[in-house]
This record gives structure tokens, sequence and C-alpha cells, in this order.
């Protein structure tokens, strides 16, 4: 039995997470995203490749998203409304409740900002939905006779998880996005050791080695707490989910550490709807905010006030959380136009940046001047500071999981193709296991070790669950403790456990395994005694008390007389 | 009742009665047994009918197996009936599955408890009914709870075992301890592995190094266990074998399997488990003898290229890439771990590698100083503790790029983390100008914000001044025209001049160059702030001499004359120019840094600690300050001083954890270090070419402090062994030779009181089991050679300095600690008591007295400059018997001047037991013999009536 394994989007690149697996006859799909830099037929997977015909219902048995990033998710309603794939699909819970959010976001931004033509509708999403199965975590379920899965802790955003799936004997995990280090609001990825034959890991930092978060925190809170103690405003301009509550709690926390007093504003829309689900949610977020959440839930920020428009232009230090974050419109152009004029005032900028949009323009050098359009421009006077949280794990913690769960194959996706190849090489040597990074729409075939089956007696079981210290203490008989101490008699205490067993193969059954006492009576045949004259020379007879000293009945009847 | 009861019981449990019947029989059994007030013989009996029940139920486990339990309840509770319960449960132990464990279960408790006042251990009762065939087939039990069960009695054994009783013998017992150790079940194996544990902890250092061999092979295979549990006693286990293997013979031999076990555990730190990440931490900060680059490895998550000069790693079978791979970092991902259980832990374990090695604890700085951001409270105070650690190791180079975050602190809303902070803040040494100037700005806005922490903030400025007295040179003009406006009054109310004022006394006092730079003026605004910079300052001197030190620089008329010069002598020379933290930094290479460290691994405070291993720590570092000895004879005052004040600090540092007990102890140390201290001064003093006539009067004072140290030592501690008390009287005997050498000759006085110590010394050594040293023979020789009468003959001085020896300290035994505290309530510079001049003028203070017989004389001594009055304490007067013991005194005190505003001093004397030798010339009305304080002396503020 072998792994097929088709990459159909993710494959040596970053966006439309996609891959089709096959293991024992089941074809699961992880993940089902869009790509977000294309606006043509590379905006999603080819999934023509899948099935020919367009029946994917029989083609697929499931498919399970393992986050709500739309690079995971974007395809979904796509694919199940308007391609017709009516089979269960499975996401946690926290991703059924935020992915709606979401994809409607981008279906509006697609229509109503840039007039598209819509490829799903309102009414798409919600349909879409109701077929979601939701997954806990560390639950395993059985989507059918010979499929389990089992959903792990990923970090990353909330509710995202990596994917435990097996068939049969053969099993294997799908990462997903994750983390291996703490944030403020989320824990680290956590998974068992298991045995694996496969891991698709994503591998966005496949070289990067990040240092400790706590830098990266303390640079932020530097350039904030400076800005604001020389009364100007801070202007933070994030994506609605995840970041924006990472960078709220770091603040909330460091106000009320550092009594601060100043104001710190939401905008409203998506932020605010998020901000309830994430205190619902609490079960999925960090340590922390889990074991403080009896006395007050983190996410009801203390230092945040309402915010309305009239306070763009009051006076006075402040910080205000925007949407969207790449400044590419909307609220936060509204406020970068009013705020970058003044050298006191500061905004932050993500990590990364589309191109064309303002937050690409004030990353790519320090520009003094931004045009907007042909009649619009703005000076830029304000400090800038660009963020470096990143949700995704570095190269270190990707090596750390692969040695962790030491599965017998790897495919990395997710990640930029000259990067992945470094890693894949780290991988092979290093760890010394079996890597790939395949294109979009290539197929590894990923051999698997074949297990046969076999029973075992409750007694053999037994005898294996412990061990024997008589034969021990017989084996040692002038074995005194005042010799030992000596390196001769401690290697005797070494752990050297055998289990000893006969296995029966019959025609029709599975082979079984059974103790040496058993074994006479599986065979249905009585015990014989073969006694023995001792009329030979001396020597031979030394030869026979060893024969005899091996305790217990013989192995097998009948034939033992004749070794003799 | 009993009776009845009883007769009951026996009717119910018949055979033939119900089996409702019997288990409510059972019940009132246990009600029998358990009660306190039955009888002897009605638990015995009870016991007596239960096991004759036994044999009458055979195979019916419902009755049986609470039968069983019951038993072993009462055998624990009623050691006398254990032995016939053992007799009755062992026939069970071969029986079928559950009788089997309950069985062991019993004889585990048993084993378990220790019977009251003395007796025969559970052990060695079983050990006379179990031998080693049946435990083994009871350890070779195909059945897991009897295994477990069996474990338990083992492992409880080797905890309680007197030396001559075991129930195996080590090798079978470890045999069976390794067998099942890598049993199908993780409960047995985690019971296993406890056991190893417990078994090498007992063994102890005489044990074989192949043994450690195989306990370690062992750990190491489970650390790919499948339970989180085993995983965690494995690295406990693997931890405990490295410190053996570093405690052993071979340790030299032993550094690159050293290496390999931090790496193992350090991989461990990356497990998945938060328990096991605990565990790792915790031993990792254990590790010793580690190579530099193996340590430094561990804070980089990059690889880091191995040194061409060591080829420890590719020596050792582990693949050299995944070696370096699996400690890289396991410190940055520890500091950033999601429990902060581990944070901390890891923070902590930090600070004690940080010891090994300079460049580990430069690089830890970096992380260290992150995490003062830390989100969880507990991490930012480990972190600030694991800095003052390394302060105290001289291991803290801060750098300007930490200031920031550090100096952020002090703004923290947490009062502890403030605090902890300006402690870490007093020892630093900060690295130029600039971030001197910043931190005494940051300083200053904090007493701003926060006044009611004036006193620990001038605490801090005192340090700094006097630590930094180079940049505080450069900076003394700019200070000066900040607070001295050309003409009119300097306002103290204001916190930034107060700040400044300080940090000028503090800094020329203990450079006195710098006095002559500053300002007579500055020194008189001092003189009002006296009493609030004192106890800053108080360190090494007191509020009286810092008012005759500024009074005789401000010019100033002092009021005590006399003792103006001779303060203001001893002022300077009690604070010699000693920065804290900038010592020539140590330049042992590696391994005798790591040597050291063994030393220090035990001073090390743990939130955990047990009274035990304070009193070890506590024992370590007196070891400490013995071996400064050598040190101090051949004139290398700096080095020792250098090490008996870090043994100071170590002790304050564990008095932040020590309660009770040991607080005696401890109070004793920090005496014993004091003393020390003194007379390593003393002996600086006393070289032979360097003898001046300045240096007199401070020898007289260090003399007299001594003394009165040396008493409380010898007094103050009641419950002290012989070896102590001799000790003791040994270095009282050395002060007299130091005071011969001043003198030069013996005044009839003194030669008695010479004489009585010495024959308490022979009193105590006749009785005792040490002999008098060679030093207190010689001496005694001396004084017979110079007879009575004033003796012609000098004493041969410095030959019996030559002779001293000072010997490891032997303790014994616990003894208690006579202290007293005392205050007048509501006193203080702002609320003087009022006082009509020339007439008396009543006080009243509460006192609190610690350990105090009714046979002890106390006294409350009240000065106000030259004129004395004593009180006497008459301590049946005040109630209770107890420990501590509360009261008020209200006493007038007569000799009230005529001044505006004055200053009494007071404090707690006690008087030494008489010795016969009484000096006539004592003030009659005050104590008789020799006296010593038992608390500070504390300051009560008075003002004439119509001043007010
Ligand atoms: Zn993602």
């Amino acid at each position: 039995m072998a792994i097929e394994c088709l990459v159909l989007g993710a494959g040596q690149e970053v966006g439309k997470s996609c891959v089709v697996v096959s293991i024992g006859g089941k074809r699961i799909m992880f993940d089902c995203g869009m790509h977000m830099g294309y606006l043509d037929h590379r905006r999603y997977p080819d999934f023509s490749l899948i099935s020919e015909t367009g029946d994917f219902n029989s083609a697929l048995t499931c498919i399970i998203i393992t986050h709500f990033h739309l690079d995971h998710v974007g395809a979904l309603p796509y694919f199940t409304e308007v391609r017709g794939y009516q089979g269960p699909i499975f996401m946690t819970y926290p991703t059924k409740a935020m992915a709606p959010l979401m994809l409607e976001d981008y279906r509006k931004v697609m229509v109503e900002r840039r007039g598209e033509e819509e490829q799903f509708s309102h009414d798409h999403i919600v349909d879409c939905m109701k077929k979601v199965t939701t997954l806990d975590l560390k639950q395993t379920v059985q989507v059918d006779k010979d499929l389990q899965i089992r959903a792990y802790y990923a970090g990353h955003v909330l509710g995202a998880a990596m994917i435990y799936a097996k068939v049969g004997d053969t099993a294997m995990v799908y990462t997903g996005d994750y983390n291996m280090t703490p944030d403020r609001h989320l824990g680290a990825a956590q998974i068992d050791r298991l045995q694996l034959d496969l891991l698709i890991t994503e591998s966005t930092y496949a070289t990067t080695i990040r240092d400790s978060k706590y830098a990266r925190e303390r640079e932020f809170l530097k350039a904030v707490h400076k800005c604001i103690s020389g009364g100007g405003k801070v202007l933070i301009p994030t994506f609605a989910l995840g970041r924006a509550q990472e960078l709220c709690i770091l603040l909330d926390d460091y106000w009320e550490r550092m009594n601060l007093k100043i104001p710190i504003y939401f905008s409203a829309g998506l932020t605010i709807q998020a901000n309830k689900y994430y205190k619902m949610l609490i079960g999925w977020t960090s340590q922390k905010i889990k074991d403080t959440y009896a006395i007050r839930n983190t996410f009801d920020f203390k230092h945040v006030c309402p915010f309305d428009r009239s306070l763009i232009n009051a006076s006075g230090p402040c910080v205000l959380f925007a949407t969207p974050g790449m400044i590419s419109g909307g609220f936060s152009l509204e406020v970068f136009k009013q705020w970058a004029p003044s050298e006191k005032n500061l905004v932050t900028l993500p990590g990364y940046c589309v191109a064309g949009t303002i937050g690409h323009k004030l990353m790519s050098g320090k520009p003094t001047r931004i045009d907007i359009d042909k009649d619009t421009h703005i000076d830029v006077r304000c400090q800038i500071h660009q963020l470096s949280f990143s949700p995704h794990t570095d190269a270190k913690g990707i090596m750390d999981l692969v040695e962790f769960l030491s599965p017998k194959h790897v495919i990395l996706v997710h990640g930029e193709k000259p990067k992945m190849a470094t890693l894949k090489g780290r991988i092979q040597s290093e760890l010394g296991i079996q890597c790939n990074d395949p294109a979009n729409n290539e197929t590894v075939l990923i051999p698997t070790t074949q297990n046969v089956k076999i029973n075992a007696t409750k007694m053999f079981m037994r005898s294996c669950s412990h061990a024997d210290f008589h034969s021990v203490k017989n084996s040692l008989p002038c074995l005194s403790d005042s010799s030992f101490g000596d390196s001769e008699a401690s290697n005797l205490v070494r752990n050297e456990k055998v289990v000893e067993g006969i296995l029966v193969m019959e025609k029709t059954k599975t082979a079984k395994i059974v103790c040496e006492d058993e074994f006479l009576q599986t065979l249905h045949v009585e015990e014989h005694k073969v006694q023995f004259e001792y009329s030979c020379p001396a020597e031979k007879c030394r030869e026979q008390v060893s024969c005899q000293s091996n305790s217990g009945p013989p192995p097998s009847d009948g034939n033992f007389s004749e070794t003799c | 009742m009993e009776r009845l009861l009883l007769e009951r019981l026996e009717l119910h449990l018949d055979p033939l009665s119900d089996e409702r019947r019997r288990l409510r029989a059972l019940a009132s059994a246990r009600a029998l047994i358990a009660n306190p007030d039955s009888s002897d013989s009605t638990c015995s009996s009870a016991v007596d009918t239960l096991i004759r029940s036994l044999d009458a139920h055979p195979g019916d486990p419902a009755f049986l197996r609470p039968a069983l339990k019951l038993l072993g309840e009462a055998a624990v509770l009623h050691r006398p009936v254990a032995p016939s319960v053992i007799a009755a449960v062992r026939p069970f132990l071969k029986g079928g599955k559950c009788l089997a464990a309950d069985a062991v279960a019993v004889l585990a408790s048993i084993a378990e408890s220790s019977p009251e006042g003395g007796g025969e251990g559970g052990v060695s009762l079983l050990a006379s009914v179990l031998d080693e065939h049946l435990l083994l087939s009871l350890a070779s039990s195909p059945i897991s709870l009897v295994r477990s069960r069996i474990l338990d009695l083992l492992v409880s054994s080797i905890g309680r075992a007197q030396s001559s009783v075991s129930l195996l013998r080590p090798h079978l017992m470890l045999k069976i301890l390794l067998g099942l150790a890598v049993d199908l079940y993780p409960l047995v194996r985690r019971a296993a592995l406890d056991g190893i544990m417990a078994f090498c902890e007992v063994a102890g250092s005489d044990i074989d190094s192949s043994i450690i061999d195989c306990c370690y092979d062992c750990a190491v295979e489970l650390f790919r266990d499948e339970d989180e549990l085993v995983r965690s006693a494995a690295v406990r286990l693997v931890s405990k074998c490295g410190q053996m293997f570093a405690a052993s013979k071979e340790r030299t031999a032993n550094t690159e399997r050293m290496d390999v076990i931090f790496v193992q555990l350090c991989s461990m730190a990356r497990d998945m488990s938060m328990k096991v990440r605990i565990e790792a931490f915790l031993a990792l900060g254990k590790v010793q003898l580690v190579a530099e680059n193996v340590l430094l490895q561990s804070l980089s998550k990059k690889v880091l290229g191995i040194r061409s000069g060591s080829k420890t790693i590719t020596k050792c079978s582990v693949n050299e890439s995944k070696f370096s791979l699996s400690a890289a970092g396991a410190f940055v991902h520890g500091i950033e771990d999601e429990f902060y259980e581990v944070r901390t832990i890891a923070c902590k374990s930090l600070g004690m590698l940080a010891t090994f090695s300079i460049q580990f604890a430069d690089n830890a700085l970096n992380l260290l100083m992150d995490m003062l951001n830390d989100d969880a409270e507990a991490v930012r105070l480990q972190t600030l503790q694991t800095l003052f650690h390394m302060a105290t190791h001289d291991r803290l180079m801060v750098q300007e790029k930490h200031m920031d975050m550090f100096l952020g602190l002090l703004a923290d809303i947490s009062a502890l983390i403030r605090r902890a902070a300006r402690k870490v803040l007093q020892l630093m040494m900060l690295p130029d100008i600039k971030t001197f100037k910043f931190t005494i700005d940051c300083l200053i806005t904090n007493l701003e914000t926060y006044p009611e922490e004036e006193e620990d903030i001038f605490f801090v400025l005192c340090f700094i001044g006097k630590n930094h007295g180079n940049f505080f040179a450069k900076l003394a003009k700019e200070f000066t025209q900040e607070i001295v406006p050309s003409y009119g009054e300097l306002s103290l109310d204001s916190p930034r001049v107060a700040a400044i004022v300080v940090l000028f006394i503090s800094s020329c006092i203990s450079n006195e160059h710098l006095t002559c730079n500053i300002p007579v003026a500055i020194f008189s605004y001092a003189v009002s702030l006296a009493g609030r910079i004192s106890c800053p300052l108080g360190n090494a001197t007191n509020r009286h001499s810092l008012m005759a030190y500024l009074c005789h620089h401000s010019e100033i008329p002092f009021s005590d004359a006399a003792l103006k010069s001779e303060m203001a002598e001893e002022m300077c020379h009690s604070w010699p120019l000693r920065n804290v933290i900038s010592q020539v930094k140590v330049k042992e290479n590696m391994l005798s840094m790591n040597e050291m460290a063994t030393h220090l691994e035990h001073s090390q405070t743990d939130v955990e600690q047990t009274d035990e291993e304070l009193m070890q720590s506590i024992q370590s570092i007196l070891e400490k300050v013995v071996e400064t000895w050598p040190l101090i004879k051949s004139h290398c005052s700096h080095e020792a001083r250098r090490t008996l004040r870090t043994c100071k600090e170590e002790l304050e540092m564990i008095a932040w954890n020590v309660t009770g007990s040991l607080s005696a102890l401890l109070e004793f140390a920090l005496q014993y270090v004091q003393i020390i201290q003194l007379i390593a001064e003393m002996w600086e003093k006393l070289q032979p070419k360097m003898s001046h006539i300045v240096g007199m009067i401070t020898l007289e004072v260090l003399l007299e402090k001594l003394n009165m140290a040396l008493r409380r030592m010898r007094y103050g501690f009641p419950g002290l062994s012989r070896e102590v008390e001799c000790h003791i009287i040994e270095l009282t005997l050395l002060g007299f030779v130091f005071r011969l050498c001043k003198v030069g000759a013996c005044s009839n006085f003194m030669l008695k009181k010479l004489q009585a110590i010495i024959s308490r010394a022979e009193f105590l050594c006749v009785e005792g089991s040490s002999k008098l040293s060679e030093f207190a023979k010689e001496l005694l020789r001396s004084c017979a050679k110079g007879g009575t009468g004033e003796t012609s003959q000098p004493f041969p001085v410095y030959k019996l300095l030559e002779l001293f020896n000072l010997e490891q300290v032997p303790f014994a035994g616990r003894f208690r600690c006579i202290k007293a505290e005392l205050q007048v309530l509501g006193n203080d510079s702002e609320n003087p008591l009022p006082v009509v001049s020339g007439l008396p003028v009543g006080i009243t203070f509460q006192i609190t007295v610690h350990n105090i017989s009714n046979s002890d004389r106390l006294w409350l001594r009240m000065a106000v400059g030259v004129s004395v009055q004593y009180v006497f304490l008459d301590l049946c007067q005040f109630t209770g018997r107890d420990e501590v013991r509360s009261f008020a005194v209200n006493t007038p005190f007569y000799a009230t001047p005529k001044v505006p505003s004055f200053l009494l001093r007071a404090c707690i004397l006690m008087e030494c037991p008489s010795e016969n030798v009484t000096d006539q010339k004592k003030d009659q009305r005050g104590p008789k013999n020799d006296i010593f304080l038992l608390c500070e002396e504390i300051d009560v503020y008075l003002v004439k009536i119509d001043y007010r």
C-alpha cells in the first residue's frame, strides 16, 4: 500500500493551500484555499485533476479545513456550491465560526469595491457552512469504517489545527499553518508522539531562525511608548483577526503595568465582532488567558475605549487600531491621511504588504510624499515602525516538529521554492528522513510499510508484560554483595528482555503467537516424553546433561530426540 | 459500649451470618479501631476477631478485600498489632488477583508508617517475614497492581531502612527496579524510576560508577516513553545521575559525558508536555562541568560552529549535527514557553549556569533583559532575582542597550517588582556616564511617583553613588549648579534635591578625595536629611557617626566633640573603596570555576527548598567563610573580604526564604561572618611593618565591636553545642591577643579575665571530646609565665597569632536565638515627643523578646549625648512564657538636656552570665557584667514643648 499525494496548491509557493491525499482507498482533501495574488483561473486549485468527470462526491472521502485564513478556506464555497461537492467537510468550532466572516468580507471587497463578477454569493457561503461538521481537539472522529481523523492544536490563529489521519496501519499528519512558539493570545502547537508514514508540513520560514519574541515585543512597545510620551498619536493598521488581538493584549498589559492612561481605540466593524468570538472561544487560547479567564476575560480590554470618528482630530495622544492592515483603503487610509503629516505620530506596518498598497510604499524606503490619485497626495512626516510578529513557526520549529514526530517521509508545502530546497536538504541530511517539495499539480508516491497482523494469546501477552526475576536470581547464584560493585557484576544488571513464543500459522486463520506452554494444547497433541539410557562415553554424557538443564518441555514434540 | 460492640462484632463475623451483616460488622470494627478513645485491648481483640474471620471466609473476595484493607489501617494506627497482621496477611500474598495486591498494599502501608515513639520500624518488621524469594516472585507477578504495590513497598523500604535492615540485597533491589522500569504499564515504570532515584540517593557517594551507568542508560531509554510522567521521572533520574557523575572521583573524565547529559536534557526541554519541560529545566540548572561551547549553544537557536579546539563532541557516539541541534536554543524556547511555570524555572536555571561562564552570563543577560517584559509577575520577579544572583557572583555586565528595559521596571505597577529591581540596581555597575545620568534621572522620577518608597530609593542612590564615584566626580559640578541656587534657601522638600544630596554624601564618604570639591553647604543640608539617609547608609555605619561626619565637614559644632573626629575617622575606614562589582574579574579557567560552583550550587536559594537544604546551604556558606582564613593570614585581605561580603550577601538572600526554626542558625551565621570580617580587618591593621598611630583609634573601635559580637555569639544562642562554644572561646581569645598587641602589655584585670575564659575552655574540653588548640595552650603557658601582677615580660603576640588557626564550625543539634525588637510607636522625625527641658520625660517602648528565660538579665539603655541611663527589665513582670513575649514599658528619662530638640538612642542589652571577674569601674547603676546588644539602636525624637 502506498500513499499518493497530489498537491493542488501551495506547492513551492504560498497561497491556495490544497493537498489531496489517497491512503488505503480513501481520498482526503486537506484545505481548500484561494490565491490572493491572482484574479484569473490561477486563483483556485485545479479541481479537475481530482476527477475529470467532475464527480467529486465519489472521488473524495472528505475535506478537512485547518484554519480560517482565506488561503486555506477561500475556495470552499466555490467548490461546494459552484462545483457541486456534497460530501463531508470537517473543521474546528472556531474555524466554522470565523470562516464565514472572512469569506463574506472578501466577497464584499471583491464585488463592491473592485466591481468584479462574484465567484460565490452570500447564500453560497451560508449553504456551504451548513455542510460542515465540527471537530474538537484530540477527539478521534471515525469518518467512515476505515478512516480516522483527529485534530491537534496548531497555534497560528484561533482554531487552527493540525490533522492526523489514519487508514488501517497507515497514518499521516497534515499540519496546515502552525506556530511552535506561543504568543500572547495563542499557545504553541501541541501534538502526541505518533507513528507516522507521512508528514505534510508548511514551510513559510524554511530558512529563517527567529530570535526570542521578547525582542520584537520590546521594539514595538518602545516605539509606541516613545510616541505617546511625546504627545503623538499611534495608528496601528491591522488585519481584524489575530494580529489585532495579539497587539491589543500586548498594549493592554503594558498599559496596566506602566499605569498609562492614554486611550486605546478599536475602529468598529469586523474587529468588534471578532472580539466577541474570541471571548467565547477561550478554550482555544493561550494558557495565561485560560488561567486568568475566571477573574477577567483578557479580551475585555481594560484600556480600550469606544471610538467615534470625531476623535480622529481630537488633541492629545492616543492609540488606534484600524482595518485594513496594509492601508489599502477604508478606515486606516482615512486616518492615515490625517495623521501622517505630523512628525510626532507613529504608524506601524504589518510584516508583509502587497505591492501597490500604501503599506508597501511606506515599507520600501521612507517616502516624504505619497500620491493617492492625481489630485490627492499626503505629506508623510510621521515615524514608521515595521512589525515583525509572525504566527508561523521558523525553521528551527519545523525541524523540531519533524524530529519529534520522526515520520518516515516528509512533504514540504506552503513556502518559497529555493528556501524549501534548503530545508529539504537539512531534513534529509541531519535527520535522515526522506523529503519532497513537489510543485503544484505534482503527485508524490510514498511507499508504506506493510504490516501483517497476527493474534497473540492472553498468556503470551502476560508473559511479555512482566519480567521474571527468578531467572535472574538463578543465573547469579554465586554473586555475593561484596562483589556487587564490580563492573562485571553490574553489567549483569543490564536489561535485556527477551520474550519467547511460537508463531503458529494455519491455513485459513490469522497467524497467532503462543507461549511454549500452550503450544501442545493449540495443536491438540499430547506431550511425549522421551527418556534416554545413559550408556555412552563420559564427554557425551556431559552434553546430555546440558541438554536437560535447558529447563521446560521441549519446544516441539517428536523430533527433539533425533538431534541428541 | 466497647464490649458490646466487640461481642456483636464476633457474632456478625460468623461465617454463617449473611453478607450484609458481615459488611456492617466490618464497618463497626473500623469504628472501633479508628476511634482514638478505644482502649488498646479492645483494638487488639477486634483485630484478632478480624484475623480469625479471614480464615473463616476463604475465597470470598467481597469480604476479604475490605477486611484486609481494614487490617492494614489497624496495623498503622496500632503498631503493637502489626506483627500479627503481617502474619495473617502473608498467606494472601500467593492468593488470587486482587487479594495479593491488597495484601501487598497492607504491607506497604506498614512499611511506610513509622511507629510513634520509636520501636521497631515497619521495614524491620517486614524483613523478618518477607524473604527474597517471595519478594522476587511478587515482583514478577503477572498482575500489574501487585507489581506496582510491591514497588511502593520497596521504595518505602529504601527510604526508611536503617543501615542494618533491608528487605533485599542491593543488587537484587536494583535488578527488580531496573526490570520494572521497562514494564508494560506506565504506572509501574514511573514507580520503578522513582525507586531507582531513591536507591541512588540512599547509596550516596559510595555507589559504583558502573551502577550509575546502568541507571543512567535506563533513564535515557525512557526519554522517548509515551507517558509524560514516566518521561518526567526519567529526566529527574538523569539529572541525579549527572550530579553523581560530577561528584565522583573521576569527574574530569566525566566532562564529555556531562556535555552529553546537558544536550539530552536540552532536547527534553522541547518536550510537548509541560511537566516534562519543567523537570528538564530544573535539571539543566543543576548540571555542572559542561563545556562552554555546549552551554552557549543552549542560548542560540542557530547552530554555532563547534570550535576546533574541542574534540569532545566528535568522540561521542551522538551524531554531531543532531547533537548541536538538540541543544540549540533550549533556553530561548524555555523563556518564551506558554506556561509561566516553565519560564520561571528556565530563568532560574539560566542564573545558576551563568556562574560557570562569563560568556554564557553575557549572552544570557540579553535573554534575561527581554524577560523583564513578561506578562506574568512571577516571571519578572524571578528574572530580577536571577539578575541579583548573577550580580552577587560578579556575572552581571550590563550594557547601555539593556538599561532602557530595565529602568522601565522601576515604574512597574507591582511594588514587589519595583523593590526587586532596585535591589539589582544597587549592585549594578553602570557601563558609562550617560547611563549613569539616565539611571539617576529615572530614580528621581521614581521618587516623585512613589514618595512612600523614599527609603528604598535613597538606599539605591547611596549604592550607586559610592560605586560610581568616578562618574559622579565628572557630574558633580552640574549637579551642584542644579541644586544650589546662587542665593537663597535650598528646598529639601523637592525629591530631586534630596536625591542629589544623598548622591553627594554617599559618593563622598566612599571617595574621600571628592570631599574638597563639594560646597560646604551641601553637607549642612545633608545634616537635616541625616534621619532619612542614615538608614540607607547604615550598612557600614550608624546614624550617630553619620551625623558626626556631616557636622565635621559642614563645620557645624557637634555636641559630642570627643566622639566626633573618632567617628568621622571610622566612617572613612569602614567605607573603603569597595566597589561591589568593579572588582578585578575572576580569571580562573573553566574548570576551577566549575569547582567553585560546586559550592555555590548549595547556596542557591530555592522556593521549594526544605529546611534541610537551607541548613546545608548555610553550612556550606560558613565553610566558605572559614576557607578565607589562609587568605586573611597571608594578608590577602582584599580577596578575603570580597569572599566574605559575597557570603554575607548570600546569607541575606537566603534570609528571604527563611522562617521559623532556621532563623536562629541564619542569625548565627550572619554574626559569624561579621566577626570574621572584623578579624580580617584587624589582622590587616596589625601588620607589624605598618604600625601607625592613626590606626589605633580605629582598632579600639573594632575591638569593642568584635568583643560585643563575640559575647552575643556566646550568650545569645542558648543550646549551642560544646564544640561551638569552644570555637567561640578561641575567637574570644584571639580578640584578647589583638588587644595585647595594641597595648603591648597585660593588665591585671585583663589577665584574670583571660584566665577565667581559658579555664572555661579547659572545662569544656575535659567534658567534651574536643581538645585545646595549640594556640590556646600557648596562650595559657604565656599567662602562667607572666604570673600575677603587671607583667614585665611582653607576650609573644606574633607567635600566638601565627599559631592561631580557624577551624570549621562544628554544628550539631538545634539552638535558639535570643533577640529583641524595640519600638516607640508613632515617633519619627516629623512627630517628636514633647519634652519640658530639665524635667523627666516618660517614654513608652514596645518590646518584643525572643527565647528569653526569666533568669536572663535584660536592660534598656537610653542615651542622650554622654548621659546614659539604664533601666532594668524585670522579666517576671511580663506575662507569657512563650518563645516570643511582647510588652510595653513606660519609663522616665531624667537627664533631658536644655536644647530645642534632641535625639535619644535606645537599645536592649543583655548581661552576660557572671564570670566572677568584674570591672569595678563600671557604672554602679547599670549592668555589672559585660553586656551585648539584642537589637539595633533606635532613635527617639524629642522636642522642647514650646518649640512645637
Ligand atoms: Zn494561515
